[in-house]
Order: C-alpha cells, then sequence, then structure tokens
C-alpha cells in the first residue's frame, strides 16, 4: 500500500461554514495558480508575546526589577493553502515563539492567530487535530521502546487506527531510510537517525497545517536532500496541504519556498516570493561577460546597445581579457549584447547572470548575517 | 485517514501512554533487583527492628504489607506526580499538549501502566515478605480488602493527576517537593505501624493532612481486614472505604478541573518547555 | 615566512597531578552546591533538605513509642544515634551514583566531562561534597532534635572527642570507597536505576546494626554485615558519643535486672581494634574503588554508556 499522500480530511470543510468559521472550498488551493483565490491555513493578525523575567539584582540585598520582553510585536502574516512558506529570521528573533503560539504550545499576549479557520487559543483541541510539528535537532523519544513502537504510539494520540498507523510509519520509514532500523529500540539510534524518526512522528498523523522548524538541523547532507525532496512531494501530491518552516539555511529556503516572511526583533520586516524579495535589492538583472578583443569602440558600442542601462569594463588580472557587467533594462536584451559583442569581433569567454542572494537581502533587511552577533552597518 | 475523536481518542492515548510501561519495561531487567530485592531487604531491616524490640509478632506482617503500599505511593509520586516534569526535560511534554489527546487520558496511561508495574513489584514483595517472615494473612474477608486495595489506587492515582497538574508549572522545584514527600508520607501513612498510633501521638492538624494520603486508610482498612483483630484501626473498614470513595471522586475531579488550569497558565508562562530549570 | 611569534599560542603546561585534582575538585564542589541548592532561597533549600531524614527518624521514634512506650532506654540511644549517622551514608553513596546519571541522562553534560582533562574521580567527590556536607548537617540537626524533643539522652562530659576525631573521617573514606563503587554501577546501568545509590544504602540497614544489633541476624547474614566497614563505624561513633558500649538493663518478671550490651557481638572488639579496622577498611576500600571504577568506565566506554539516554 503506498503511501497515502492524496489522504482525505476527515474535517469536512462543510464543518467550517456551519460553525460559522471562514468557509474554506476543500481541493480549490493550487499552489502553481496565484490567480485563483486560495483560502487561509494561518492568518496572524497583530500578534504579540510579552515574556517577563525575574530579572537580575545588581546589588546584595537589592530586589530584581522584572524585565519584560517583546518576543513578538504586532506580527500579521497570512499563509495560504497549499504553501510551503518560510520564516527567516536570526536567533531570538520570534520564530519558535510564533510557531509555539500557533500549535497552541504559548498563549499570545493580545492579538489572534488562526490556523485552518481555528482559533489557536479559543479552538486549541480543533487545532491540534489538524496539525503537527517537528523540531530540528529533536531526538525526543522513549529510548526502551523499537522506533515503530514509538511511532505508533504517537499517532495513537491523534487517534489514527492501528492499520493506517503502521502503514504509514512503514512507507515514511522507508522514505528517511531507516526501514533497517525500525524494530531497533531507539536508545540505540545515532542522533541524526533520531532525528529522522522524528521527523516521521510529525507526518505518520497526515497534518492539514504542518510545522517544521529547522527540520534538517544536524543532519547529514543525504538525510538533508531525503527530507527536503519529501517535503517538496508532499505538498505537490496534496495541494490541500500547508507547510510553514523556519530555517538559517538560505538556500533551504530559497530551494523550497514559495513565499518567505524575515522577521527580527518580533517583527516581520518583509513577506513576499524569493524572487521578489532579491529585487527589493536589485530591480534590473545584471551580468559577468569575461570576453578577448575588447576595445574602447566596443564599450562604447555596447553601452549604446538596446536595453543596456550601463556597462562597466575591468581588466582581467591575467589580460588575456576583460571582464565587463552589464546592468540590462530586461533579461531579452542580453541578446543585443552578444550580438554587438561578436559584432566587433569579440569572443566570449565566460557569460554568467548575477543576482543577489537571499543572504544579502537579509542582511539588507535585519543589518546583520543569520549568525553574526553584532550589526554590520 | 480516519482519525478517532471522543472516548475512542481517550482510550487510544491512555493505552498508548501505558504501553512503555507494560511492554517496555520488561525489556530493562534491572528493575527486578533494584525494585524487588532492595525493598525487601528494606522491609527486613524494620522486620529484624521490631524483633529486636520483642513487637508482638503481627507487626512483622504489618510492615510488610506497609512496604508492599509504599511501592504504590513511589510510584504516584515518581512515575506520575512529577512524570510530567521529567516529560519536559526530554521535550516530550510539548507532543502530548499538542496532540488532540487530553493530559487526563495521557495521565491515565501513566497511571495504568504504573499500576501494572507496581502491582508486579508489590505482589512479588509481598508474597516473598511472607514466606520469609511466615507472615499469615486472613483470607476470610479477602473480597473486602480487594475492593479496599482497588479504590485506595483509584484515590491514590487521582492523587497523582492532581499533583501532576501542579507540577506542570513547576521546574526543579516539583523534584525537590516529590524528594521530600517520600518519607514524610511513609511516616504520616503509617506504613511501618499502626495508623491508631500515630493518631494519637501527633497533633490534631498533622491528622487530618494525614487522613489526606489515600494510603493512610487504604493500609489501615487492608490491615484490619488481613489480620483481623490484630489491630486497632482509626475507623472501622467500611468507613474508611466511603472515606476513600469519597477521595477518589474528589481528586479525580480537582484533577480534571486542575490541569486544564495549569495548562493554560503554563501556556501564559511559557513554562511548557523550560528545561533544567 | 612564518616567525616565532606568528606560532600558535603555547598551551599552558599540564600542571602536576595534585594541583589539577585540586583544582577539579573545587570546580565541581562550586558546581555541586549550585545544582543541588540554586532551585530556591537558602531557607526553603534547608527545610527541604532536612525534612525527609527527619521523617525516618519520627518513624524510628514511633516505632519505638509503640511497643516500648515513652520509656527511653539505652536501645533508644542506640536506635536514635546510629540513624542520625546513617543519613551520612544515604547522602555519600545517593551523591555519588546520582551525581552520575544526572550529569548523563538530565544534562547531558558527562560526555564533555569525560572529554576534558578533568580528573574524573576528583570531579565525581568534589560533586557529591554538597550532598555530604548536607549530610553533616543533617545529622547535626536531628542530634539536636533528639536531645531537646525526643528524649536523646546525651552527657558532654561522656563523649569521647579523640576516638570521634579518629572514627568520623576514617567511616566517611570507606563510605566514599564504597559511593564510588555504585557511582561506576549507575555509569553501566539504565535510567531506572537511578536510585541505585538510595536502595543500596537502604540495604545497608539491614547488614550494618543501625537499626538493631547485628547479632540478631541469622549466622549468614551476621558474617556478612561483620564485613561491612559501616557496621564498625556506626558502633565507633555511637561508643565516641555515649563514652562507651551501650548497655540495656531489662527487668524479668521477678523483679532481677540483667545487664548486657545491646551488642553482644560488638561488643568484643575494644576501640583499638576498632581503629584498626577501620583503618584498613579504608585502605581497602580507596583501593578497590579506584580499580573498580577505572574497569567500570572501560566498560562503559566499551558499551557507549558515557552518553548514552535511556529514560522511560
Amino acid at each position: 500500500m503506498g503511501l497515502d499522500l492524496h489522504a482525505d480530511s476527515s474535517i469536512s470543510t462543510y464543518d467550517n461554514a456551519a460553525e460559522g468559521r471562514d468557509v474554506i472550498p476543500s481541493g480549490t488551493a493550487q499552489r502553481n495558480a496565484p490567480h485563483v483565490a486560495r483560502p487561509l491555513a494561518i492568518h496572524v493578525e497583530n500578534l504579540s508575546r510579552i515574556y517577563k523575567s525575574r530579572g537580575e539584582k545588581k546589588k546584595k540585598g537589592e530586589q530584581a526589577v522584572p524585565k519584560t520582553l517583546n518576543a513578538l510585536d504586532g506580527v500579521d502574516l497570512e499563509v495560504y493553502q497549499g504553501e510551503l512558506f518560510g520564516l527567516l529570521g536570526p536567533n531570538g528573533a520570534g520564530k519558535t515563539t510564533l510557531i509555539k503560539i500557533l500549535t497552541t504550545l504559548l498563549a499570545p499576549s493580545s492579538g489572534t492567530a488562526r490556523v485552518d479557520g481555528l482559533d489557536v487559543v479559543r479552538d486549541s483541541n480543533e487545532v491540534r487535530r489538524r496539525i503537527n510539528m517537528v523540531s530540528g535537532g529533536e531526538t525526543s523519544g522513549y529510548g526502551i521502546l523499537t522506533v515503530r513502537e514509538n511511532l505508533w504510539m504517537f499517532s495513537q494520540f491523534y487517534g489514527v487506527t492501528w492499520k493506517d498507523a503502521y502503514a504509514r510509519i512503514d512507507e515514511l520509514l522507508k522514505i528517511v531510510e531507516l526501514e533497517d532500523k525500525k524494530n531497533a529500540l531507539v536508545s540505540s539510534l545515532s542522533t541524526g537517525q533520531r532525528q529522522r524518526m522524528n521527523f516521521c512522528r510529525g507526518f505518520v498523523t497526515d497534518p492539514k497545517v504542518m510545522f517544521l522548524d529547522e527540520p534538517t538541523l544536524g543532519l547529514d547532507v543525504h538525510a538533508a536532500r531525503i527530507i527536503r525532496e519529501f517535503t517538496k512531494d508532499w505538498l505537490q501530491k496534496n495541494p490541500d496541504r500547508t507547510l510553514l518552516l523556519t530555517t538559517h539555511y538560505m538556500a533551504e529556503a530559497d530551494e523550497l519556498c514559495d513565499r518567505i516572511a524575515i522577521i527580527d526583533h518580533g517583527k516581520v520586516l518583509a513577506c513576499d516570493t524569493p524572487a521578489n524579495l532579491k529585487r527589493l535589492l536589485q530591480k534590473q538583472p545584471t551580468f559577468e561577460i569575461s570576453a578577448a578583443g575588447i576595445t574602447e569602440r566596443t564599450v562604447a558600442a555596447l553601452s549604446s546597445a538596446p536595453g543596456v542601462v550601463g556597462v562597466t569594463a575591468l581588466p582581467d588580472p591575467s589580460g588575456a581579457s576583460q571582464k565587463l557587467n552589464f546592468i540590462l533594462e530586461d533579461e531579452s536584451a542580453i541578446g543585443s549584447v552578444v550580438s554587438t559583442l561578436t559584432a566587433h569581433n569579440g569572443s566570449i569567454l565566460t557569460l554568467q547572470k548575477n543576482e543577489p542572494t537571499l543572504e544579502d537581502v537579509f542582511i539588507k533587511l535585519v543589518g546583520r548575517s543569520l549568525t553574526a552577533a553584532e550589526p554590520t552597518e | 485517514m480516519r482519525k478517532s475523536v471522543g472516548l475512542e481518542l481517550f482510550l487510544r492515548g491512555a493505552f498508548a501512554r501505558g504501553y512503555p510501561r507494560v511492554f517496555g519495561a520488561h525489556r530493562e531487567l534491572s528493575w527486578l533487583f533494584f525494585e524487588i530485592v532492595i525493598p525487601l531487604i528494606n522491609i527486613s531491616a524494620y522486620v529484624f527492628l521490631y524483633r529486636a524490640l520483642n513487637a508482638p509478632e503481627q507487626y512483622v506482617g504489618f510492615v510488610v504489607v506497609g512496604g508492599a503500599m509504599a511501592t504504590y505511593w513511589l510510584n504516584v509520586l515518581w512515575m506520575m506526580a512529577s512524570q510530567l516534569y521529567w516529560d519536559k526535560q526530554a521535550g516530550l511534554l510539548e507532543i502530548y499538549i499538542m496532540s488532540p489527546a487530553s493530559l487526563m487520558s495521557i495521565l491515565l496511561g501513566m497511571g495504568v501502566g504504573g499500576l501494572y508495574m507496581s502491582t508486579l513489584r508489590a505482589g512479588a514483595i509481598t508474597i516473598i515478605g511472607s514466606l520469609l517472615y511466615n507472615v499469615r494473612f486472613d483470607g476470610s474477608q479477602w473480597g473486602f480488602a480487594l475492593l479496599v486495595f482497588v479504590v485506595t489506587m483509584i484515590a491514590l492515582y487521582g492523587l497523582g493527576m492532581l499533583l501532576s497538574s501542579v507540577f506542570l508549572m513547576w521546574g526543579r522545584e516539583a523534584w525537590q517537593i516529590s524528594l521530600a514527600l517520600q518519607e514524610p508520607v511513609y511516616f504520616m501513612a503509617g506504613m511501618q505501624f499502626p495508623l491508631s498510633k500515630l493518631f494519637l501521638t501527633i497533633p490534631g492538624v498533622f491528622t487530618l493532612i494525614s487522613a489526606a494520603v489515600p494510603v493512610s486508610f487504604g493500609l489501615d482498612a487492608m490491615r484490619q481486614l488481613l489480620f483481623p483483630g490484630q489491630i486497632v484501626g482509626v475507623f472501622a473498614p467500611w468507613i474508611e472505604l466511603l472515606i476513600l470513595a469519597a477521595m477518589g471522586v474528589v481528586f479525580v475531579t480537582i484533577a480534571f478541573i486542575m490541569l486544564r488550569r495549569m495548562e493554560w497558565l503554563a501556556k501564559v508562562e511559557a513554562r511548557l518547555s523550560l528545561r533544567w530549570q | 615566512m612564518i616567525s616565532a611569534s606568528d606560532a600558535a599560542p603555547v598551551l599552558p603546561e599540564r600542571d602536576n597531578a595534585l594541583r589539577e585534582n585540586w583544582r577539579t575538585f573545587k570546580v565541581a564542589v562550586r558546581l555541586g552546591w549550585q545544582v543541588e541548592g540554586n532551585w530556591a532561597d537558602p531557607l526553603v533549600f534547608l527545610i527541604f533538605a532536612i525534612l525527609r531524614p527527619m521523617a525516618a527518624a519520627l518513624i524510628l521514634v514511633l516505632m519505638y513509642e509503640v511497643i516500648a512506650g515513652g520509656e527511653r532506654g539505652a536501645y533508644f540511644n542506640y536506635l536514635y544515634l546510629s540513624n542520625a549517622f546513617f543519613v551520612l551514608v544515604i547522602e555519600t553513596m545517593a551523591g555519588l551514583a546520582w551525581t552520575v546519571l544526572e550529569d548523563r541522562e538530565n544534562y547531558k553534560m558527562l560526555k564533555y566531562i569525560y572529554t576534558s582533562p578533568a580528573r574524573k574521580f576528583s570531579y565525581l567527590i568534589g560533586r557529591a561534597v554538597a550532598r555530604i556536607s548536607l549530610g553533616l548537617l543533617t545529622t547535626l540537626v536531628l542530634l539536636a532534635t533528639g536531645i531537646l524533643f525526643l528524649g536523646l539522652k546525651l552527657d558532654r562530659a561522656s563523649i569521647e572527642w579523640g576516638w570521634l576525631v579518629l572514627y568520623f573521617p576514617l567511616g566517611m573514606v570507606s563510605l566514599l570507597g564504597l559511593g564510588i563503587c555504585l557511582a561506576g554501577i549507575a555509569l553501566v546501568i539504565a535510567r531506572h536505576g537511578g536510585s541505585i545509590g538510595e536502595v543500596t544504602a537502604g540495604s545497608l540497614l539491614m547488614f550494618s546494626g543501625a537499626f538493631f544489633p547485628v547479632d540478631g541476624l541469622p549466622p549468614v547474614l551476621r558474617e556478612i554485615s561483620l564485613g561491612v566497614p559501616i557496621t564498625y563505624w556506626l558502633e565507633g561513633m555511637r561508643r565516641a558519643l555515649t563514652g562507651g558500649v551501650l548497655i540495656q538493663t531489662t527487668t524479668a518478671p521477678d523483679g532481677s535486672t540483667t545487664s548486657q550490651p545491646i551488642s553482644p557481638l560488638l561488643a568484643t572488639f575494644d576501640n583499638v581494634q576498632l581503629l584498626v579496622i577501620l583503618l584498613v577498611a579504608a585502605v581497602v576500600s580507596a583501593v578497590v574503588a579506584a580499580l573498580f571504577f577505572r574497569w567500570v568506565e572501560n566498560q562503559a566506554k566499551e558499551r557507549g554508556m558515557i552518553d548514552r539516554i535511556t529514560g522511560y
């Protein structure tokens, strides 16, 4: 029996309508059809969370001054059904606080958060039937039970029947390449294997909304790739499912996410597709061409070629060629650049498109890199 | 995929949580030594003390039964009341709270699993202790004694659920309080001596505290039934049974209310994932 | 070209073993106190620390009362004094074994200790010092409570300070040796053996003459108890505090009285013989503990137990 990636939820969308919640028509979320109105899977409005701590005593005998920390400060977020939504931010930005509120582990101080149309505070039990979460680096589980038993046990807390649970567990273990360990005690697993087991724990219940908090943290390249492939595949085959992912790996966010929100100090700084976020930094495409036989006349001709906004020529240290940096009005203008070059007897050695990376966007918005302790500006 | 709700989900959750204790415990057998042989040796120390004091022989029986009941108290204290604290440290509490299964069902599973483990131990201790020290039980009211035992367990594990709701909020204080409740409850419940003697010796307010621990009246009633005529009980067994039944209802009800309240408080104060504090 | 000033920083020279042990010990003592006590205010912490042993003492007092009534004879002194010092037995054994389990399973620090140059023995003992100190404080509180409220009869003039000063540290060395052996066992067993120290200490109640004279044991068990250093240590502490062997006077139905030592078997050893036994026991405990722990450590490394989590 194959993995039931087309699982239909036992929760009827008409239940939502009957109970006065947002109507979420089933089966209409289409990840590649942005013009079709998609229902909201996660809706956060003006969400705040304040932590209070006892504070520190500065001097002996002095009373400790209580401190407050605004972990989330008026966050607004909309995640559509079928999206793979990324949440990027440095440590302490508020990502985990947001996820904990959405997964009913933490109460907000103010504002509202809804998952699948249900309020996470008022309807927490209903929310729990629809979600699951996997945290990266998680090694939970009872050491005295086998992998299969642990996963079965967790599935029971969601009411999954034994037959469905075992079938799903076996399929998931095969996907994450833990099949040979299914009868091994959890205490004998390596850290990476336990993480993969916990990854399965999240998906064994077939949640409507899945929260992945740094799921590939600490996994080797191969295991991380398996996780990413599975994640993409799961959403492709289940367009009515939604996934919210936090990660520190920019490349992972860039590769996987339909949209990304960048969060810092409890505020969402930007929220858009990776491509649009990069365009924040650089609206026009840039190209770098390394070419031989370039003269001043060639450069002059190139700068007035159709679609070329600007060109700078830099000598290549080897002296054999020149590097030319182009800013174009549009990508299609590269054709006129190439034809102008060849018309002036230039020979192209290399051609590459330069794009700002997500990290560039992050640094621009946050003021420091993901792991830097001090701001760069 | 069909997913259970309501009572079915409740029972699935309880069964699943009890599973590690019932089946998992047999995979690491060192508990056989630590939790049967060592308690037997502890009981033996008290038996020899009574013999050195030239106590009447029935006191040996009291100590054996008391030692067996101590197993249940330790189980309630360490594997129920403070279990959510341990689960919090292991990162499991978050998984439980996030699931649709209620905490009551998880605790019920823990309780039933723990009851099974403790019954194995207590049974072994009672049988071996009785054989070693020639303890003779009167079996004429074994049914009544069994009923008292069952009702005592319901009340005791209800108390365990109640304590676990309070421990949800705490960090290491939970562990320290569990430690602090071990020997004092042995004393207050009269595990090594007749409860009536304790009630005659300690001030009134402490008798109330003693009475609030289900083990006290449960043990007193069972001793009266298993050793009739050899012990003066605080109340007649049937009265103590009624008190225990009332305790069971009260503790389970309060536990239900407190669990919801404490879970909410823990979410507001962000204590559900505080570890090793 | 790399010059001398560009070379990698020179690591501090390896200190001599004694200094390294002392340094590890100091850090471990401080850590032990922080771990034991930082969850509450000092007063609350002290109350909690004393509550358990006090309850255990009250259990014995009440058991005695149940049988002997209000009379406080020599046997009460025997029972109460033994119990007060037995607290140290529990704290030493439980402290050492629990340190290993706590560091491995709860704080997951044991592997870092093992991969550091810190001296493991000194670390263990240092970590246990907090509990041992608490044990000592509890013993003193129990003695004071016994004298003030519970009828323990101790005459200051009868205390033999010289023997007290000799017996006490020798007994503690034996206890530490035994505790280190238990800590080693804790290294290779699953989590639910976390009470190994406590339950082993509890089982020593049978064999150490703490509650009742060893004379009351069956012959085989009596021989075992005579091989346990704690038996002699407790006897030594009782004698040092009461000025000699405890004598019980019993009145027969015809009114005649007989006096005999509470433990005739142990009474056959004089103070010097007790001292020699304790000295030999201390040396043997230390040597056995060092060798056993080293062996068990190797077992733990082979089985991958230094960083294994086994809780359920």
